[in-house]
């Protein structure tokens, strides 16, 4: 199971305590993020790198997403020793995600009783029993039902409803197959653009019991609004209170995506109270380190960086002097854009490890506030 | 003269190999010494801690890329390499000179200098040994090279002494331009695969030696054979006090045979380049190609006595399974191949401490060709130093 305690909302948000994820303890306030990792790994970063120069918030959930190892899956259920140990993964709670939020999810793919995923090989098709024997083999802590996800903006409605049916269909299934399995599933809901479909989806999928241990949450499906897609607050703001409320209040609600901490501010708003780092990750693959505003909580205000820039050519000051982080602390902005200009990897790597530190401290600073609106 | 900051101390000396101590203004080197070369101011996704973690001492910065990008008065505006890079042990940088002959394709020099077309400008440029010594001074390096007269190792005739006479006038020029006292400068051999020049260039070049003195226009593309004679003649003819730097040399039985015949420094792309390619280095067989499809099962480390982070951690077939994937895999395999040449030096130190430098080239020899026959160079360099194996 997964325990989570909604300690409390605002206008700003929920704030929650997660003290179990499947067979791991753990203390984790949210709002707060997942640690998005690619290939086991947050990317660019060995894991004694990583556990050496990035110091959490708080002790991290991590996300693997399953792109970047279903190809592999036949080498890990020989290995026997599950994912943790194959990819030198850090003791804590593992979740796998189906989709990798740094990847795009193209239309036109998922069949009857298979969605699509994007592996570096090509398409691989992914139905309930495949997606099993992964979690058991890798032997994660949580996942997530699949969903068909294909509705895009200008969807028939034909097409909608066949969605809406495969999803209902795939979410039984799991929860079938979970009954000998064990492993805490996030319910995952969608219904594209459509307020009516939105909370039909939660309505037909969503309503398991409330001390039903097998649920973990839910996961909310929104690749349409993934960073560079469309957003429309107002729109978002309709379906996602859809979605949430005819569900009990007192599930964790998760969602997939790079989101610009900006977007966050929005969706925490919104009652989202789990998301994942893959959007530091995507700035510092485009050479750009976050800064939060001061007046972030209030307003989700935040600066991009942009290390393409000539202007900091010879700029040898630290990127952020009140920054705490290991590249903040040891580097310089020139430095940084001599290592883009010369397509050296510590860029990536200086720039992961900064803003990882800087988009969890998004999340500590959303927490504050809207712990101090709870207690007044 | 040079400070006190800088100078080289004999250890033990076994057969014609030597250990030493070398102290530079960051750093104390151990010798022999392979030094990793970071060729824009970084180690290729290695970080500076990860390295210090290994005990590395020095690295090799490359003059001409740093010159160019981010350029020398930038760097020199940052607080020099050092600072710029986050790296507070020793650091070598080239004259510059080698990397304008092989990246640009019009090249002539004369008295003056080296003149070459900019591969990024189009533009003609003179280096002349004034300026890359202001050039190397900018980026604040422990120690600097000598603009020399490179000409292809192959190259026979009078243009040889040449060359020659003219890196010695030109090593007199970087002398009397090299103004900071926190640098040193290293002079370099040549004349090419002429024994006779070699030991003549020798006797010049030592003259005018502070601290040490490198030996180059080798490893490029000349045979084996001539290779070892030539490091061989020149370390017998350069006074002991001088740590003697072969410059361009990585591959584990060329740092093996060369430190046994007496040269102390060496440098090399090839362990972080072989990683690019998802090669790993070990002691058993050379050479490990991770992409190969038998790795794919492989759940046994790269090499199991190693104790780097990679080889403590991670498996063959995980490194397989990202390979030119993900950058992670790269990182992977630099760092253990960094860490596979610092401790094979480690270990060629530790042999020359003890004395028993053939019993320990009888091992390496025997892993490093695993049932394959030892190359007749190699064999030939032995007797030369006196080491007998009735096998091979
Ligand atoms: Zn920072
Ligand atoms: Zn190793």
């Amino acid at each position: 199971m997964v325990k989570f305690n909604l300690e409390g909302a605002s206008a700003a948000g929920r704030l929650g305590k997660i003290s179990q994820w499947g067979s791991k303890s753990i203390e984790h306030a949210t709002p707060s993020c997942m640690l998005y990792l690619r290939a086991g790994h947050v990317p660019h970063l060995t894991w004694q790198v990583e556990t050496k120069w990035i110091s959490h918030l708080q002790s991290p959930i991590y996300q693997l997403t399953l792109p970047s190892l279903v190809e592999s899956k036949e080498v890990i259920a020989k290995f026997k020793r599950g994912i943790a140990a194959f990819c030198a993964i850090p003791n804590g709670p593992l979740h796998l995600a189906t989709f990798d939020p740094m990847d795009e999810l193209k239309t036109g793919y998922n069949e009857a009783k298979t969605i699509a995923i994007w592996a570096s090989g090509g398409k691989v098709k992914l139905g309930v029993y495949e997606q099993h024997e992964i979690v058991k083999s890798f032997g994660v802590d949580s996942f997530e039902t699949l969903i068909d996800y294909d509705v895009p903006r200008d969807v028939t409605n034909k097409r909608m409803s066949k969605a809406m049916d495969r999803t209902k269909i795939l979410n039984e299934q799991t929860f079938e197959y979970e009954e000998n399995l064990a492993t805490p599933v996030f319910i995952s809901l969608g219904g594209g653009f459509s307020a009516f479909q939105r909370r039909k989806c939660a309505v037909d999928n969503g309503m398991r019991k409330e001390d039903d241990e097998m649920v973990a949450g839910y996961s909310l499906e929104l690749h349409d609004f993934w960073d560079g897609g469309c957003w429309d607050v107002e729109e978002l703001k309709k379906l996602l209170s859809e979605t949430f409320e005819p569900l009990p209040k007192q599930r964790l609600r998760y969602v997939c995506g790079p989101f610009s901490p900006k977007q966050v501010w929005h969706l925490v708003q919104l009652g989202v109270d789990l998301f994942d780092t893959s959007y530091a990750v995507k700035m510092a693959e485009k050479a750009k380190a976050i800064r939060l505003n001061d007046s972030y909580a209030t307003n989700g205000d935040f600066e991009l960086m942009d290390f393409t820039l000539d202007q900091y050519k010879d700029d040898f000051t630290t990127p952020y002097k009140e920054c705490q982080c290991y590249t903040c602390k040891n580097y310089t902005r020139g430095y940084l854009h001599h290592l883009n200009n010369t397509k050296e990897l510590l860029c990536s790597i200086l720039l992961v490890i900064h803003n990882v530190h800087e988009y969890e401290r998004s999340f500590a600073m959303l927490r504050e506030r809207i712990s101090k609106e709870c207690s007044t | 003269d040079e400070s006190p900051m800088m100078s080289f101390k004999l250890l033990n000396i076994a057969g014609r190999a030597r250990r030493g101590q070398l102290q530079l203004p960051h750093s104390i080197v151990e010798t022999p010494v392979f030094m990793p070369v970071g060729t824009q101011g970084t180690m290729k996704g290695v970080l500076p801690e990860q390295l210090l973690e290994m005990d590395c001492r020095i690295l090799l910065c490359n003059t001409y890329h740093l010159g160019h990008r981010p350029g020398h008065n930038l760097v020199k505006k940052a607080g020099g390499i050092h600072k710029m890079m986050n790296w507070p042990r020793s650091i070598l940088t080239d004259s510059g000179g080698f990397q304008m002959v092989s990246l640009s394709k019009l090249m002539t020099v004369d008295e003056e200098g080296v003149n070459f077309e900019s591969p990024h400008t189009g533009e003609m440029m003179l280096l002349s040994p004034e300026q890359s010594i202001h050039i190397q001074q900018c980026l604040g390096a422990d120690i600097m090279m000598q603009l020399d007269h490179v000409i292809h190792v192959l190259t026979t005739g009078p243009i040889v002494r040449e060359a020659m006479g003219r890196s010695i006038r030109w090593l007199d020029r970087c002398n009397a331009a090299h103004t900071r006292d926190d640098q040193t400068l290293f002079p370099i051999v040549q004349g090419g695969l002429d024994m006779d020049m070699r030991k003549e260039c020798v006797e010049e070049m030592a003259k005018r030696a502070k601290v040490g003195i490198a030996i180059g226009g080798l490893s490029g593309g000349e045979e084996k054979s001539a290779f070892w004679r030539v490091v061989a003649t020149c370390c017998e003819a350069l006074p002991p006090h001088l740590p003697r730097y072969v410059m361009g040399v990585g591959h584990p039985i060329d740092l093996v045979i060369c430190s046994l015949l007496g040269a102390d420094m060496f440098d090399c792309v090839y362990p972080t380049r072989t990683a690019r390619f998802g090669t790993a280095l070990v002691r058993r067989g050379g050479e490990l190609r991770l992409n190969q499809n038998k790795y794919a099962n492989d759940f046994t480390p790269i090499d199991d006595k190693c104790t780097c982070e990679t080889c403590q951690n991670y498996t063959r077939a995980f490194i397989h399974a990202i390979s030119q994937k993900e950058t992670v895999a790269c990182h992977l395999i630099s760092m253990h191949n960094i860490k596979h040449q610092l401790d094979l030096m480690r270990d060629v130190q530790k042999a020359i401490a003890s004395g028993d430098a053939q019993e320990f080239l009888k091992t390496f020899l025997e892993e490093q060709y695993l049932g394959t026959s030892v190359p007749q160079w190699v064999i030939d360099a032995c007797d030369y130093m006196g080491y007998k194996f009735s096998h091979f």
